[in-house]
């Protein structure tokens, strides 16, 4: 198999890789679910109200019915952009939250844990389920993944206000919402290999460097290409809409494109003009991989007057939010207790198939009591 | 219920690239993942929106009729049950989940894998499945596992040649295509591999699999059941790769001829010396860097190597080619996966196959003609 194959057969290609249209449409039809069934929460809340403020009323009589007002009518529900802002809250999070535990969570697990996020949020609406409930989930899902052991009570000692039960409640909801496929594929580690087979080309001169300290623009380029995976490709659809290939060559080219091309030529040019289409291709998807990279904006890096506009935004989704987030789902320890008691009791379906075989066992019973007589203790008293 | 479909993917070779540009199509990434593939993610349309969360939300521990216990996994018990929607058996594989820690990471790491890992000698996770304070995990159901097939099949336990060569050649695609992903399944051994009643071997128990990748240097050194464990790990290395399972195929083919283990060891010096003793003992001279192994003595006792044909008269000459192209003592001179499977000894494969199909439906008609009908044996596998 050659890697192509390989990243072919992997989930992440066959779940999780999506053109712009279809991923834009599928958080569409993710909003509009979440928020008819946020309507209809606020429904069933409203008849539970009228049916209370009824039973009231029969007490007091005399007292109005009408004047409340209807929830479910005035709810605002986010939009799929909102929804969108508060799931990259929750991811720039999970950056921050990695760095206060001790030791801190290396980056790539909390890339892997963003990903868990960003995926997640693909079938879930934010309306359903808050960010901050499942962001310490997905961190801890990501060290257990990543090989990375660290105890849940050593995890949460340095998370403010998080509880051991918080963090496990929705681990299987989370699952569930990843389609229980956890492995995340990098470009992390495809750009150290790749800048280092860069300086492998460079001394073996078949690749040409132009300035004064050809390996320092190396190394240079390298690091920045690296900030680049760590904050812009976690921030952005890239893993969505590339391979990790194309992201780490994507980042390559946002930090250095002069080298990023030469790197290219090294592999292309022998091919001659058959490849041309090819490499038209191949420069246009990494070129545009490159722009949603380097268009990235986080919030350090913006100015003051942005910086007080994005936290002016994000405060009034996050009213909104607080306003529509859908009141069945806030308590998830509950939440999960809830469900795992009607597990114990076994749906309508067991119980009737229960029931309904005891009674075929009864009248068995009756029809073989006619062929047999009655039964030994009785015919003896 | 989402349906797992297998990928053949592995079994296309690689070498069928004429040109060199065709060759740099398909091996420069980007281009051609994106562009061949790009233009229909169909699979994921927006409806699995609802779909999924519904089927979800219906998979429930009742869909399953539980029958009787199968075996212990490395970390979990396992059930054979029944799919009461279409009648289909599945294997159970129930996992309690650890009241501090959440579900523990060998299940997770083991859902991890099987999710990436689809190929016909692999068993396919069908599905997982949350109960009160157990995870399930719904495997494709296979109806023993090699050493009860072993201990049913054959004579003390040894297997025919021309299913020794199928098995063999299971065993290895198996292997090659975890190592492809880079996987290293670490634990085999025959209660690990799963035979079904068409066959058909499958690599089973990922519970101790993990994916590699580097660094290597920190693995655990304690994994390996002893029996199949290479020696280069029972030396102490903790830098191990690919080749570890290597070793443990070459165990288990000797195993299938003779219906014994091949060096059964009972703790890890002697261990060692079991090997040693057929294979003989190395040295600095025969193995340079031997010296540096944490459990390295000086003083081990000096065997000559053995002749193969000697203690493995059952293997016929280009078998035992390979068999000793497995079992190097030195891992960087044991044989890939893939390279096994290209060796001489799996050409005639087809052949034999054909001609014992042939044997075997004869041998059929004349038991329905006389009534007669064979033991299928007491269906028990430990391997999920």
């Amino acid at each position: 198999m050659i890697e192509d194959d390989i990243y072919r057969s992997s989930t992440q290609y066959r779940y999780w890789s999506y053109t712009s249209e279809a991923l834009a449409s599928l958080r569409q039809s993710t909003n509009e679910l979440a928020s008819e069934r946020v309507r209809a929460a606020f429904g069933r809340i409203r008849d539970a109200k009228k049916v209370q403020n009824a039973q009231q009323s029969d007490h007091k009589s005399g007292e109005g019915v009408e004047g409340g007002q209807d929830p479910a009518k005035d709810v605002e529900t986010l939009t799929v952009e909102e929804e969108l802002r508060v799931v990259h809250w929750g991811c720039s999070k999970i950056i921050e939250t990695g760095k206060v535990t001790t030791p801190p969570i290396p980056m790539e697990i909390r890339a892997t844990a963003i990903q868990f996020l960003r995926r997640f949020y693909l079938t879930n609406s934010p309306m359903t389920y808050h960010p901050k409930q499942i962001l310490t989930c997905a961190l801890f899902l990501a060290t257990k993944t990543d090989h990375w052991h660290i105890p849940l009570s050593t995890f949460v000692d340095k998370i403010p206000g998080t509880e051991e039960k918080d963090v496990r409640a929705p681990e299987f909801l989370l699952m569930q919402g990843l389609r229980f496929t956890l492995d995340v594929r990098h470009p992390m580690r495809g750009l150290e290999g790749g800048v280092g087979e860069i300086l492998k080309l460079f001394e073996e001169k078949m690749l040409r460097l132009d300035g004064p300290d050809p390996k320092g623009r190396v190394g240079k380029a390298a690091d920045r290409a690296s900030q680049f995976l760590r904050v812009a490709a976690q921030m952005t659809d890239v893993y969505f809409l590339y391979t990790p290939s194309q992201i780490w060559l994507a980042a390559l080219m946002a930090a250095d494109s002069d080298l990023a091309n030469a790197y290219l030529a090294s592999k292309m040019d022998h091919l001659g003009p058959a490849a041309a289409s090819l490499r038209a291709k191949l420069e246009l998807t990494i070129r545009s991989c490159a722009d949603m990279l380097s268009n990235y904006k986080s919030e350090d890096e913006a100015n003051e007057v942005e910086q007080k506009e994005m936290k002016k935004e994000m405060k009034r989704i996050g009213r909104k939010l607080h306003l529509c987030q859908n009141p069945e789902k806030m308590d998830l320890v509950a939440v999960t207790k809830q469900k795992t008691a009607e597990k114990r009791e076994g749906s309508e379906s067991d119980k009737e198939r229960v029931s309904k075989k005891r009674k075929l066992e009864r009248e068995k019973l009756e029809r073989d009591g006619d062929v047999f007589g009655p039964s030994l203790k009785n015919s003896n008293a | 219920m989402e349906v797992t479909h297998r990928t053949t993917n592995s079994q296309r070779p690689a070498s069928r690239l004429h040109t060199k540009l065709q060759a740099a199509e398909k091996l420069i990434s980007p281009g051609s993942v994106l562009f061949a593939h790009r233009s229909k993610p169909a699979a994921l349309g927006p409806t699995h929106v609802r779909t999924v969360s519904q089927d979800m939300d219906k998979r429930h521990p009742s869909s399953f009729q539980q029958l009787e216990k199968l075996g212990e996994g490395t970390y979990a018990t396992v059930f054979k049950g029944r799919n009461r929607q279409n009648g289909e058996l599945v294997a159970l594989k129930e996992i309690h989940l650890d009241s501090e820690e959440g579900t523990p990471s060998t299940a997770i790491r083991e859902i991890s894998l099987m999710k990436e890992l689809r190929h016909e000698n692999i068993v396919a996770l069908h599905d997982v499945i949350h109960t009160e304070n157990k995870l399930m995990l719904v495997f494709e159901y296979m109806d023993k596992d090699l050493k009860k097939y072993m201990d049913a099949r054959g004579q003390h336990g040894q297997l025919d040649p021309v299913t020794i060569k199928s098995f063999m050649q299971q065993l290895l695609r198996g292997i090659a295509f975890c190592h492809d992903n880079r996987v290293l399944h670490r634990d085999l051994k025959p209660q690990n591999l799963l035979i079904n009643s068409k066959g058909q071997l499958k690599l089973g128990d990922f519970g101790l699999a993990r994916a590699f990748g580097i660094p290597v240097n920190t693995f655990s050194n304690e994994v390996v059941t002893l029996w199949y464990r290479a020696p280069d790990v029972l030396l102490g290395s903790r830098t191990y790769n690919t080749s570890i399972d290597i070793w443990s195929a070459g165990c288990i083919m000797a195993e299938m001829y003779t219906g014994r283990p091949l060096f059964a060891g009972t703790t890890n010096d002697d261990q060692l010396q079991k090997i040693f003793r057929l294979m003989g003992t190395p040295s600095e001279r025969s193995w340079p860097g031997i010296s540096a192994y944490p459990e390295y003595k000086a003083n081990f006792h000096v065997y000559a190597t053995q002749d193969m044909r000697l203690f493995l008269p059952q293997v016929d000459p280009v078998g035992l080619e390979l068999l000793r192209s497995m079992l190097q003592l030195r891992p960087e001179l044991r044989i890939s996966a893939t390279d096994a499977l290209r060796h001489p000894w799996f050409q005639d494969l087809p052949q034999l196959q054909a001609r014992a199909q042939q044997v075997a439906q004869q041998q059929q008609m004349q038991q329905q003609i006389s009534g007669g009908y064979g033991a299928p044996g007491v269906p028990q596998q430990t391997g999920y």
